[in-house]
């Protein structure tokens, strides 16, 4: 009878039950699309990051992220190779090779970062081949007699104002100290979304870049790829344990000690975003105590009643509280339909900044949403919770009636 | 016949700072069962503040209400609620039936807080319902019938769980003459032949003239105990 006359009551003022859940589904839906927009968008982002470039966990010597350079280097030798084949959870492990250098075509010169990778891996595991805007993607096969090609990222290309086919000479150091130099042929450009990291790239075949670098069979990074980026602290401790026992100069971090500086700032950005779930638990909140509380005050002569013919309280703050609760579970089912509906686009088309944006070294044009878990059930706990919390105020007040005083007569 | 309910010395004062206003003084009476009993008196007379005390409603200043052989003073509001479900039913003055209930959920909810099984509750609510001369509108709400019609439920909702004395205040206030007439017959025939106990609380020359006793207040106080 309870759950009966709770459900009848919201049918009984219309328009009230309606502006109560009106503000419950406003509430629901700014809240699973800023969910949407902070942990999918940044989910997005994180994919994004780790696919095109840092993959998720990394090997390098045990000095390097701390002090990168040309010396801190390591030999991809077979023992570690057969442990990071054995793990199951590691689908793609690319070696790369980076340093510094100064590139010029014809008198344009400046700055730039030497990255040298495996063609062929590189483009099974990350989307680097899809990003090449104009020319062609690095040939697999390394030819030592034939001249060296690179590719080239959106800015360096922009700076130098090198087209496919330009010549580009590259001024470094090699390791064993003399002066590295060398022609080169720009075989391709990358788009400009595949710069949200380094602007200054120059990629090259990893052999030309250990040739040219003088770093015989080493290299610098050990790039690997997971199914999915949550498992990365879990591989990464596999691999350290299994590791420790076969090179002690070695050091495996997960993506978000690579990119400390960006982990910190979306960590920090999210939870700046609990703010604003704070004001729609506010909306929600006053919403339905509003409403909840004219409800009562109308229905005064009602609950006087049913106390009078031999309710107890506690019957009257449930039926109360039943009725936000269904309300509230209406509501959310409304909300979550709306939400899928909000989200779509963000998720399509996202939305664009202004300017790019940069969070902690990242560089972000635009975030999209996505359709993570959170984004619903999170709106749904806050929503429910909020409407019963806050109704059982004016519950408590109306199981307290006095009979005689809201019945008037009698 | 036994005595129902029994009214010793009761005392009803009222302060509003300073000014003292003894609404009900010293009111003793006994209603024994079966009885058809009004009380009359005009307005503020404290017929309505008696009905109050003498259903816990509210409390009495001094004096004791024995209901069904139990002081009701001493009870604590928990029990005190009990009690009335079981004991006492309501017949008000606007009918206050719950708007969202069906007539029949509206007769069967207190013997819902009862225990009682639905499918006695059912028999029950049938039962009653031809005695009142509501057969057929069990699945209608109450704002789909006539002020009359929403009395009778009114009654049969007081009747339904058997209680000791029906306490009725003013019921005939918000009818025609036609349906009060009608309606008090119907309370009448349920006090024949059912012998069902009732006190009214009223000012209309219509109860008093059926009721087999008429008490009369006057200033809180008992004017007159007259039984036909």
């Amino acid at each position: 009878m309870l759950w009966k006359m709770a459900f009848r009551n919201i049918f009984r003022q219309k328009r009230r039950s309606l502006f109560t859940a009106l503000s419950m589904i406003i509430g629901f839906v700014m809240l699973s699309v800023t969910m949407a927009l902070s942990e999918g968008g940044y989910g997005n982002i994180i994919k994004m990051f780790t696919k095109d470039h840092t993959g998720h966990v990394q090997i390098h010597h045990k000095e390097y992220l701390e002090r990168p350079g040309l010396y801190r280097s390591l030999v991809y030798t077979k023992k570690i190779e057969k442990i990071i084949t054995e793990n199951r959870e590691i689908k793609h492990a690319v070696p790369r090779v980076f340093s510094g250098g100064l590139a010029f075509i014809d008198e344009k010169t400046t700055g730039a970062r030497i990255v040298g990778i495996q063609p062929a891996q590189e483009a099974k595991a990350t989307t680097i081949l899809n990003k090449v805007e104009k020319g062609e993607y690095l040939s697999d096969h390394w030819n030592p007699d034939k001249k060296a090609e690179v590719l080239l990222s959106h800015g360096m290309a922009s700076i130098l104002k090198a087209k496919v086919g330009s010549e580009l000479v590259l001024i470094s150091q090699g390791a064993d100290g003399s002066i590295a130099n060398d022609l080169f042929t720009v075989t391709g450009i990358f788009a400009k979304d595949f710069d949200t990291m380094d602007r200054m790239n120059i990629y090259m075949h990893i052999n030309k870049a250990q040739e040219f670098l003088v770093l015989n069979n080493k290299i610098h990074e050990i790039a690997l790829f997971l199914d999915d980026y949550l498992d990365s602290t879990k591989v990464a401790k596999q691999l350290k344990k299994n590791l420790a026992g076969v090179e002690s100069t070695l050091a495996v971090d997960t993506w978000m000690d690579v990119e400390q500086t960006f982990y910190r700032s979306m960590e920090a950005d999210k939870s700046g975003s609990w703010i604003m779930n704070l004001i729609i638990i506010l909306i929600v909140g006053i919403g339905v105590l509003n409403t909840v509380l004219m409800v009562i005050l109308e229905r005064t002569r009602e609950y006087g009643i049913l106390l009078a013919l031999g309710s107890r309280p506690y019957m009257l703050i449930g039926m109360i509280v039943v009725e936000t609760f269904i309300l509230s579970i209406i509501s959310s089912i409304i909300g979550a339909l709306l939400s899928l509906l909000a989200i779509w686009p963000l998720k399509v088309y996202g939305i664009t900044y202004p300017e790019p944006v940069s969070i902690g070294g990242i560089t972000i044009e635009s975030i999209n949403g996505a359709y993570v878990p959170i984004a619903f059930w999170m709106p749904i706990v806050v929503v429910i919770s909020t409407a019963v919390i806050v109704s059982l105020i004016p519950a408590f007040k109306a199981a307290h009636t006095d009979p005689v005083k809201a019945m008037r007569t009698f | 016949m036994n005595s129902v309910i029994e009214l010793q010395k009761m005392n009803k004062i009222y302060k509003t700072g300073e000014i003292e206003v003894h609404a009900v003084n010293d009111v003793s009476f006994t209603i024994e069962r079966g009885e058809f009993t009004a009380i009359a008196g005009p307005s503020g007379s404290g017929k309505t503040t008696l009905l109050n005390m003498m259903s816990g409603l509210e409390s009495s200043t001094s004096g004791s209400v024995i209901l069904a052989g139990q002081s009701i003073a001493k009870m604590s509001a928990s029990d005190l609620s009990d009690f009335r479900r079981d004991h006492i039913g309501f017949i008000f003055q606007s009918y206050n039936l719950i708007p969202v209930l069906s007539v029949q959920e509206n007769i069967e909810y207190i013997m819902l807080l009862q225990g009682i099984p639905k499918e006695e509750r059912r028999q029950r609510v049938s039962k009653i319902l031809s005695e009142v001369g509501l057969s057929g509108v069990e699945k209608r709400f109450p704002p789909q019938l006539s002020g009359g019609q929403q009395q009778r439920v009114a009654v049969a909702r007081a009747i339904v769980s058997h209680p000791d004395i029906i306490l009725a205040d003013e019921p005939t206030a918000n009818l025609d003459s036609k349906s009060g007439s009608d309606l008090l017959d119907m309370m009448k025939e349920l006090n024949t032949n059912r012998g069902v106990t009732f006190l009214f609380s009223t000012h209309d020359s219509m109860i008093m003239e059926r009721a087999t006793r008429l008490i009369t207040l006057h200033d809180g106080a008992v004017a007159s105990d007259v039984t036909k």
